[in-house]
């Protein structure tokens, strides 16, 4: 996997468009499409019941349910859960404070661009996984490392489209508030800041992909307690049930973030034109 | 901003207005008086919009006088709705907040869009309205503030041609009822016909010439067909391409 993130999770979305309309319109779900996964998982148990594929390499599908119900009923998956849930909030308010304030900073002034764009963008070339080495000299192996990596996760995608979401507000818009006799707070809040949210909301989106690929490599590197330490420590007794088990935490959690903000995104964008 | 009765509402004075090298309004006099409607026509790169913008207080940087006494309002060529305010909403977008209630707010928006026969869209988006209607929320938000001198820049050279033929009996009905002075920027001449109680034809940044028109409201487009040549000409279009 290449470490530069910003490229894994920059999806080619122009804009945060509203649930495409023909998605609601279908409503009857293409049932062939669940043919080959079907298949797969079926291929999958067949060759760990037969041995072909050992369990110290893959657990059948089976005994990865079964994996789930046990670490679910110890408490051990919903303390790790909320472990790592505590940390990718934690980093996600300090990344996405940073990354607003300076996107509306440089988005709001020509000084403010100035001065901050030009070390935000070089920064932001940098593959930010990379940086994990010299956090740990930093900050230790502890908590810091990994909040400090989700922070920066989520701060580059949100300043980039906050930034450039304020600089494309319509200028006819403004000089309308201007007409208007608005004063230049007015014309911040009712033009401004409503004229760059679609945009803030597809970087919202972004920086929280980022934020879980972030702590998902937080938590490998080093980790006492989270999601990240229920696959470590189930790798050290070759429990690979235990493993996939967190791996679809993680896509769970990734799945749930994603949709709460295509919510959050159609409630606040609902004056789009349908 | 108190002031007399009879007093005009717009008086322009020796103004200038530069772009660089380029001087767009060259010495311009204009004056208006409380209620009256004028059509400013001009090719374009004649200066009319600038003059429309100077009068709206949206291009400072100007020599010579400009003095507008009272309140403006101006209506764009196009709506330029918040699009994420519902329509209601937009209308009073410019009555000085904390000055009303929410609840007398809302009940002026509604007066206003009945006005323009838009009472049911009060609280729809204004993305999904059409051409004309957004337009006509437009006006309404213009002349919610009740104010003193109407600017309207080409508001409806966006619009379809039986549209447009609708909101010039609006903009009259309007007109006639809330009586502020109207300063028309168009370049269709027959609007201007129908609509104003004087032409001004502008020019390199100058009034060339100015037609008062006499004819009781409201017109048929074959009133002041004489005035109609005269303005054309004026525009610089020959009898031939006229004919």
């Amino acid at each position: 996997m290449s470490l530069s993130a910003t490229g894994v999770l920059t999806r080619p979305e122009t804009t945060a468009e509203p649930a495409p309309p023909h998605r609601s319109r279908r409503k009857l779900p293409d049932l062939r499409r669940w043919i080959s996964p079907i298949a797969l998982l079926a291929a999958w148990q067949v060759a760990s019941s037969t041995g072909a594929l050992p369990a110290d390499k893959l657990s059948s599908p089976w005994t990865v349910v079964r994996a789930g119900v046990e670490v679910a009923r110890t408490g051990e998956l919903a303390d790790a859960f909320l472990v790592s849930l505590g940390r990718v909030a934690a980093g996600f308010a300090i990344g996405a404070a940073v990354g607003v304030l300076l996107g509306v900073v440089a988005g709001l002034s020509r000084w403010g661009e100035a001065l901050v764009d030009p070390p935000v963008q070089m920064l932001r070339t940098l593959p930010f996984l990379g940086l994990i080495p010299l956090f740990i000299l930093w900050f230790g192996i502890g908590e810091e490392t990994k909040i400090v990596l989700v922070a920066l996760g989520v701060a580059f995608p949100l300043y980039l489209n906050v930034h450039s979401g304020i600089r494309t507000v319509d200028d006819q818009l403004v000089e309308a508030g201007r007409a208007l006799g608005f004063t230049s707070a007015e014309r911040l809040w009712h033009v401004v800041l409503p004229g760059a949210l679609p945009q803030t909301l597809v970087g919202l989106r972004q920086s929280l992909g980022l934020a879980w690929l972030a702590l998902i490599v937080g938590e490998t590197v080093n980790a006492d307690a989270g999601v990240g330490y229920l696959i470590n420590n189930a790798r050290e007794f070759l429990r690979t049930d235990v493993v996939v088990v967190g791996l679809v935490v993680y896509a769970a959690l990734g799945l749930a973030t994603d949709a709460l903000v295509r919510l959050l995104e159609r409630r606040a964008l609902r004056w789009r034109a349908r | 901003m108190a002031s007399p009765v009879n007093a005009p509402v717009v008086a322009v004075a020796g103004l200038t207005k530069r772009f660089g090298s380029r001087t767009v309004l060259d010495g311009l006099e204009l004056t208006i008086g409380r209620g009256e409607f004028v059509a400013l026509l001009g090719r374009s790169g004649s200066g009319k919009s600038t003059l429309l913008r100077v009068l709206a207080g949206l291009d400072a940087d100007t020599e010579g006088r400009a003095d507008v006494h009272g309140t403006v309002s101006v209506a764009f060529q196009q709506p330029r709705l918040l699009p994420w305010r519902v329509v209601w909403r937009n209308v009073v977008l410019g009555l000085r907040r904390g000055t009303s209630s929410q609840a007398r707010n809302r009940e002026l928006a509604e007066r206003a869009l009945d006005e323009v026969q838009l009472a049911e869209h009060a609280d729809d988006w204004p993305l999904t309205l059409s051409g004309g209607e957004a337009q006509r929320v437009s006006l309404a938000r213009a002349l919610v503030r009740e104010p003193d001198l109407l600017l309207l820049d080409e508001p409806f050279g966006a619009l379809d041609a039986l549209t447009r033929i609708a909101m010039h009996r609006l903009v009259e009905d309007l007109w006639r009822r809330h009586r502020p002075a109207v300063l028309l920027v168009t370049h269709d001449v027959d609007e201007a016909l129908l609509l104003a109680d004087r032409i001004l034809v502008l020019d390199e940044g100058a009034i060339l010439s100015e037609h008062v028109l006499g004819h009781p409201r409201p017109r048929k487009p074959t009133d002041h067909i004489d005035v109609r040549a005269k303005v054309l000409g004026d525009l610089g279009v020959t009898e031939s391409a006229v004919a």
